[in-house]
């Protein structure tokens, strides 16, 4: 076939590969160790060539919640996806979110909505001004604010579901831990929830 | 559904013309687009484009399709998984997609009308479960691309799925060359 290597040309590759170690691999950004795991690779990504790539998974809220009551919000940090289920099952939306942009600024787990807040005031958290101090003390709501047109408040501190100034956020690591939705979805959003509506950061 | 490709794609033909006998036949040695072929652009061992022109046209996605297809239950079986089937449906979703991303110049999994993988697909008529959706922007081959997902743990779990038993692909290129590829998965 096209992609085949013959057995010899994969064992060879294989042992090399093994002598150059997972090390190795990362740092070239060649293949995951899952590939090695399999042995009978069919192709490997060849250096220098460029993918700009990105992937989405579907999701079953029976995989992620015990009950709809309230309605569940799952916000996928790897597909930089929210998704909405409402409580009668009739309402099932998927919007495209803004992401934490690091590891450091990732929470994950379950919480809940505690607060909905129209039209919000941004407030800077403390790491946020000790990080840049020309940060102002609080943004009032308008087209400036990064929190959008609707922000609502997680069982953690600091963590909401908002809205968004810079429409590139979206679909991007542009956030220190937020999800951002674009201001229309947001809205439609706010309108569905409730306080105790069930979250979960995956 | 596939005319897109060749309106865009540059001639190559009227160059030779123009430019006389020596540049023609020296652009024909550097690999000139076929735009006619219905064989699927040549690969090197690593199924990585054999020439920098690598052509996707109506005359020739179904080859195209055909290879990815090979290539992805390639990858399938050396994980124990079984093999998937084309499906006109996915394709269908995958190729709208292909044409929406380089409108908005953009590899991600909305559309520019706000469109979900999951609503594209319902809208093409696919009446299975979907499962999930990769994309890439490249000058690459579908080979290489699929390769590169397979390197992504997160993108390769898609590929893995070992509920998948449908596969859409669809491809659009731009004037100069780059390619945008769409693999929807479903079940």
């Amino acid at each position: 076939m096209w992609v085949s290597k013959t057995e010899q040309e994969m064992a060879q590759s294989f042992n090399r590969r093994r002598l150059l170690g997972y090390g190795a691999f990362a740092a070239a950004g060649l293949a995951a160790p899952g590939l090695l795991r399999a042995q009978v690779t069919m192709v490997q990504p060849t250096q220098g060539h460029h993918h700009n790539v990105a992937g989405f998974s579907a999701q079953r809220w029976q995989d992620h919640f015990q009950h709809l009551r309230k309605g569940a919000i799952l916000c996928d940090l790897t597909s930089r996806v929210l998704h909405f289920w409402s409580e009668d099952e009739q309402t099932y939306l998927v919007y495209p979110s803004s992401v934490p942009r690091d590891e450091e600024h990732t929470q994950l787990g379950y919480t809940e909505i505690v607060l909905k807040r129209r039209n919000p005031t941004w407030v800077p958290t403390p790491t946020m001004r000790a990080a840049d101090p020309t940060l102002p003390a609080s943004v009032p709501p308008g087209p400036e604010n990064p929190m959008g047109s609707r922000a609502l408040n997680l069982g953690w501190q600091y963590y909401r579901i908002h809205g968004i100034d810079n429409l590139d956020k979206i679909g991007r690591p542009a956030s220190s831990g937020c999800v951002g939705l674009f201001n229309p979805n947001v809205e439609e959003l706010f309108e569905l929830v409730q306080v105790g509506t069930q979250v979960r950061f995956l | 559904m596939m005319s897109p490709l060749a309106e865009r794609l540059p001639p190559a033909t009227p160059a030779l013309h123009r430019t006389g006998l020596l540049l023609g036949l020296a652009l024909l040695l550097a690999g000139c687009a076929d735009m006619t072929s219905t064989s699927a652009p040549r690969l090197t061992k690593d199924g990585a484009a054999a020439r920098s022109n690598y052509a996707v046209t109506p005359k020739n996605i179904d080859a195209v399709r055909a290879r990815a297809l090979d290539t992805v239950n390639n990858t399938r079986s050396s994980a124990g998984l079984g093999p998937l089937a084309l499906d006109g449906s996915l394709n269908s979703a995958a190729e709208r997609h292909s044409a929406s991303m380089s409108r908005q110049k953009r590899a991600w999994a909305f559309g520019e009308d706000g469109s979900s993988p999951i609503h594209r697909a319902s809208q093409a008529g696919f009446q299975g479960g979907f499962l999930g959706e990769m994309v890439s922007e490249t000058y690459q081959s579908e080979v290489q691309a699929i390769a590169t997902w397979a390197a992504k743990p997160e993108l390769r779990a898609i590929l893995l799925d070992p509920r998948a038993t449908r596969l859409g692909i669809g491809a659009f290129q731009d004037p100069d060359m780059k390619l945008w590829w769409t693999l929807n998965v479903g079940q």
